[in-house]
């Protein structure tokens, strides 16, 4: 980005009315986000290591449980399967919007931003009518499968990932689609005119231009999908207990706010790691900082 | 084009660079269209587009926006299917064959580089569609490197070129696979005026070297015309005109022609006498003949016609001098626009009120103010008639 509006005089003092007033414009933002989340973010960690005690025993209380890692690993996993179930229906969903023609688009958009509007809640329950063993599904099932034997969706990892996936793909694609649109709607059919079928404009041209988005989209489908607690606790089992659903017990029923700090701190840090891990390996910032 | 006057030694030096691109010249395809139409829905984008379009000929469609021209070449290039009509390449029928199979080197308006792919990757990518790789790959690459003038930018991505750069590629691109054609759409109209001068006689040179067979779509009746062999006029999806760019201009075939092309004096005319040569015709402002070759309708005494004269047939002379032979008209100037080489005047007749408008080269123009009292002297002989049944367009 050009600045427009450039001073006559550029110099380290030159005073610029341009300059504060972008300054002044981000500090509500700023102090929102302080309030909100830095100083929350600030008091938790400190709570980890300071309730009851000041001290690193919470941590070394989970280190040795191995309960809690049990349940990073199934936060993990569910937030891996998520991830992997969005960009398998979410990039085809958003290449068809994509490539859709104005009524489609428009109808396949509503339906999108609708379910997206939608909350979590409700859709949970949803599910649990859908998904019972004599549910919608099920029901279905029996006549095509010829069999009496329903399959077992509610309280298995099955569930909790159709639920996590169905709740996270109107957010993965939509930012997805905010990437797509942004490429030069030409370029496939001058790769088509230069030799390329279909297949290989999609693969050589398309395919790699749409994957800054796929790699943002997924990263923050991930991210999101580690802090899951109403799906989880609805439609799984005690085998699908995640990380935040122990912290809300560790703090609401047992009082611990010590160890469900060490917990909460221990997650965010997984979040982050987990994010800078990906940046690194997908070259994301590359991207980022050429567009 | 009236030949070539170059200096002898210049010719036999360039003799040597030509002659080997004269055996490519055999390379660019035939192309032939037949009543080629395209709907979008209840809307009409070309209709009954019929052309043949010889090997190695630069053919320009030039049409204003909306009059379809873009979508023409889409259609030629196979990324639109058309409603109705053929498109044959070099005599066999070309109409369902998909864009990669038709062998048509397309340029894009604003080229369609492949934002993730160096200037060397771009330029490699419809080879290797063809499965050429290796030193064969490498061979060709450098040359069109050499001939598009691309050296040292080769590691380069397209954000990282100029305009002119990026045209280049561009066109290198879309040449490298020795196309049947050609197909160009306004390549030149995201470029700056200085650049986009510049780039018409390499364009030309190019052809000229290359002797690919080109269709040049533009709304930039200049480019059109000193570029091409034949200029197509689109006017609302069909073929107004088909012609040699000298022809276009100077014997319009209607009005919408006489108006589109260049600047035109447009004046309501009678037949009066038929000769073997020429015509004699009543206008608002005079009489006079014109040659029977100039005449581009039937005309028999009372036939309505419309009589084009081009602003630079029109002389001023001083008051009170004539030949006899050209109409002297009696006018005063109403604005003077300076055009640098030449100067408009914006002039109206005395007897009849008619407006006019002359341009005359800035050398000649002499001490002229607006207001002053001018006697316009027509030359005649540079006068076309035309049919009065277009006016309605």
């Amino acid at each position: 980005m050009q600045h427009v509006a450039a001073p006559v005089a550029v110099g380290p003092k030159t005073f610029r009315m341009g300059d504060v007033l972008e300054h002044v414009a981000i500090v509500p933002g700023l102090l929102f986000m302080l309030a909100l989340f830095g100083l929350p973010f600030v008091y938790t960690v400190w709570k980890s290591v300071s309730d009851p005690a000041l001290g690193i025993d919470n941590y070394t209380a989970i280190a040795e449980d191995p309960l809690y890692l049990r349940l990073m690993a199934n936060t993990v996993i569910s937030a891996i399967g998520t991830t992997l179930a969005c960009v398998a229906i979410g990039y085809p969903l958003t290449y068809a919007i994509y490539r859709a023609r104005s009524t489609w688009k428009r109808i396949m958009m509503a339906l999108v931003l609708i379910s997206y509007a939608v909350g979590t809640v409700p859709r949970a329950f949803a599910w649990l009518v859908l998904l019972g063993d004599h549910g919608l599904l099920n029901q279905l099932l029996f006549a095509v499968r010829r069999s009496d034997r329903p399959i077992e969706f509610l309280y298995t990892q099955l569930g909790v990932l159709i639920g996590m996936t169905q709740v996270m793909l109107p957010f993965f694609v939509l930012i997805l689609l905010g990437s797509m649109i942004r490429i030069d709607n030409r370029l496939v059919p001058a790769a088509r005119t230069l030799g390329a079928s279909g297949v290989q404009a999609f693969v050589t041209v398309f395919l790699p231009l749409s994957s800054p988005g796929l790699l943002a989209a997924s990263m923050l489908t991930f991210i999101y999908s580690l802090g899951f607690y109403v799906i989880p606790a609805v439609l799984g089992g005690p085998a699908q207990a995640t990380v935040v659903m122990k912290i809300q017990s560790l703090v609401l029923q047992l009082g611990e706010w010590g160890l469900g700090a060490g917990l909460a701190t221990l997650l965010a840090v997984a979040a982050v790691g987990g994010a800078l891990v990906y940046v690194r390996t997908t070259g994301l910032t590359a991207v980022a900082t050429h567009d | 084009m009236s030949g070539d006057v170059r200096p002898d030694s210049a010719w036999k030096r360039s003799e040597p660079r030509i002659t080997p691109m004269a055996a490519q010249a055999r390379r660019g395809a035939r192309m032939k269209l037949v009543g080629v139409t395209k709907h979008f829905g209840d809307v009409v984008a070309v209709t009954g587009f019929d052309l043949e379009i010889e090997a190695g000929e630069f053919v320009s469609i030039l049409g204003q926006s909306g009059s379809g021209k873009s979508t023409l070449l889409r259609v030629i290039a196979g990324l639109e299917q058309p409603t109705a009509g053929e498109i044959l390449i070099d005599g066999e029928s070309a109409t369902s064959l998909p864009p990669e199979a038709r062998r048509m080197g397309v340029v894009f308006q604003d080229y369609a580089l492949f934002p993730h792919m160096s200037v060397r990757d771009n330029l490699a990518f419809p080879l290797k569609m063809r499965g050429v790789h290796g030193p064969e790959l490498n061979q060709q690459i450098a040359s069109i490197i050499r001939l598009m003038s691309l050296g040292g930018l080769e590691r380069r991505r397209p954000s990282q070129l100029s305009g002119g750069q990026q045209q280049r590629v561009a066109l290198g691109r879309a040449m490298i696979f020795n196309p049947a054609a050609l197909l160009l759409d306004e390549p030149l109209s995201a470029l700056d005026r200085n650049l986009r001068e510049q780039m018409k006689t390499e364009l030309k040179a190019l052809h000229h070297e290359v002797g690919v067979t080109v269709i040049y779509v533009t709304h930039d009746q200049s480019e059109a015309l000193a570029l091409s062999d034949r200029v197509v006029v689109m006017h609302s999806g069909r073929i107004e005109a088909v012609d040699s760019p000298k022809r276009l201009y100077e014997f319009p075939a209607n009005r919408y022609i006489a108006s589109f092309i260049g600047d035109a004096n447009l004046l309501d005319a009678t037949v009066r006498t038929v000769r073997a040569s020429s015509i004699e015709m009543d206008t608002p402002i005079g009489s006079w003949l014109v040659p029977a070759q100039n005449v581009r309708s039937s005309a028999s005494p009372g036939d309505a016609v419309t009589i084009v004269i081009r602003p630079e047939h029109l002389h001023l002379v001083a008051t009170g001098l004539g030949d006899g032979t050209t109409p002297s008209v009696r006018c005063s100037v109403e604005q003077i626009l300076y055009g640098g080489s030449s100067t408009l005047y914006v002039l109206r007749s005395v007897t009849g009120g008619v407006g006019l408008q002359a341009r005359i080269p800035t050398v000649h123009a002499g001490s002229i103010a607006v207001g002053d009292p001018v006697n316009v002297a027509i030359d005649t002989a540079q006068s076309v008639a035309i049919g009065r049944e277009d006016a309605g367009k």
